[in-house]
């Protein structure tokens, strides 16, 4: 072919593609704002509550409850999932949490509720939530231990707050830990690092 | 565990063994595509432009991290990922015989130092970049795209090699190729 090769159509076809990679990378990372399914995930919340359906779970004493309005006095819950086996970032969150506590018992603040949830509901039983209540000295006035009553809450419950749980290869599970903040009309309205316990605690007193 | 969830279980083989093969396969069933698919991509993709960008973009989208969770996370997406890739490699296969040197240095030297460059990223990460995936695995994962980065571009220097584009002078190389005297006419002087 030697006539001169008609450019148009290749530089619509390429402009198209463009624009279509651009759009589908936008719309994964909300805007190229986060590259993480997790970053991604906070900032959804942040910017729009997400709904959690209310979730039944079994506590340290072996009561069946239902979140998130079990308490009638609760304003918001700080909520953490946890395995009670877990070495490292369980104990992080549940050492925090018990700071949270601590700092909630000293000043008084009204509403502030913790919850931990555990998604290991095979070795969590009541006994070992209670073991794990016992290790942090957990309030059940103002900290409940806890697990959902069945494997179908608990899969609604991860899915619906963007938890994923996999297994460490070590008998363990490595999950996104962090604190996250629902009201008692079951939304989920903000996620905070471990690291930012305080800042959790001062947004949730404003709730 | 069916064959996908297993090399999906693992960071590094997700990146580095399934999504190659899915490419490696769209280039593969690129082959048995009758002359006039071909004909037709042609008009909209001279000198392998629209392809070689195709691909680019694509294995580009696939490495970040919450395009391999939500790939991990929804059948759909996942099932998208298949055929974007699929379709990378089908282009590739036709823009590969159209696309002068210089376009393609360009689209393979940019995958190069991409790949290369998250592959660093992944290494450095103090944190899991994915929630699919454990900490290791992101690292292999890192390691294995370094590779693969160095890979691609020895491969390609290979090919062209291979077919005498760049080390002899004569065109008879890019002659006896399908494509290849139009290739000449279109960017060699004479």
């Amino acid at each position: 072919m030697s006539a001169p090769r008609p450019m148009l159509p290749t530089l619509a076809a390429a402009g198209l593609v463009l624009g279509a990679a651009f759009a589908a990378a936008s719309f994964l990372t909300l805007g190229f704002r986060a590259f993480t399914a997790e970053d991604a995930r906070r900032l959804r919340v942040a910017e729009a509550s997400m709904p959690l359906s209310p979730v039944e779970i079994v506590d340290a004493s072996g009561q069946r409850r239902t979140l998130w309005n079990a308490d009638p006095v609760a304003r918001a819950w700080l909520v953490t999932f946890v395995y009670t086996r877990c070495p490292s970032a369980c104990v992080a969150l549940g050492s925090e949490l018990q700071q949270l506590q601590a700092s909630v018992q000293a000043s008084g603040t009204k509403g502030v509720r913790f919850a931990s949830l555990s998604f290991d509901r095979a070795y969590d039983t009541p006994a070992e939530l209670a073991r794990y209540a016992t290790r942090f000295r957990a309030d059940p006035a103002l900290w409940t231990v806890g697990a959902p009553a069945s494997d179908a809450a608990l899969r609604t419950l991860l899915r619906e707050s963007g938890v994923v749980v996999i297994a460490d290869g070590f008998g363990g599970y490595a999950h996104n830990a962090a604190i996250h903040v629902v009201t008692p009309a079951g939304k989920l309205v903000a996620i905070f690092d471990m690291e930012r316990h305080r800042e959790a605690l001062a947004f949730a007193s404003t709730l | 565990m069916n064959p996908l969830a297993w090399l999906e279980a693992d960071m590094a083989r997700h990146m580095l063994v399934e999504i190659p093969l899915i490419v490696a396969a769209g280039a593969y069933l690129a082959r048995f595509a009758p002359a006039r698919v071909d004909a037709a991509i042609a008009r909209f993709d001279a000198f392998g432009l629209t392809g070689w960008l195709f691909a680019g973009l694509v294995t580009a989208f696939w490495m970040i991290p919450a395009a391999l969770d939500a790939a991990v996370a929804s059948g759909a997406t996942n099932a998208v990922k298949f055929a974007s890739l699929a379709a990378a490699g089908f282009a590739l296969r036709g823009s590969l015989r159209r696309s002068p040197l210089a376009l393609e240095a360009f689209f393979v030297g940019n995958f190069t130092w991409m790949a290369a460059t998250v592959g660093l990223v992944y290494q450095d990460a103090e944190t899991r970049l994915c929630l699919a995936y454990l900490t290791d695995s992101q690292q292999r994962a890192g390691q294995g795209l370094v590779i693969v980065a160095v890979v691609a571009f020895a491969a390609w220097l290979a090919l062209r090699v291979g077919r005498g584009y760049i080390l002899s002078s004569d065109s008879a190389g890019v002659q006896s190729s399908p494509g290849g005297s139009e290739r000449s006419t279109a960017i060699r002087p004479r």
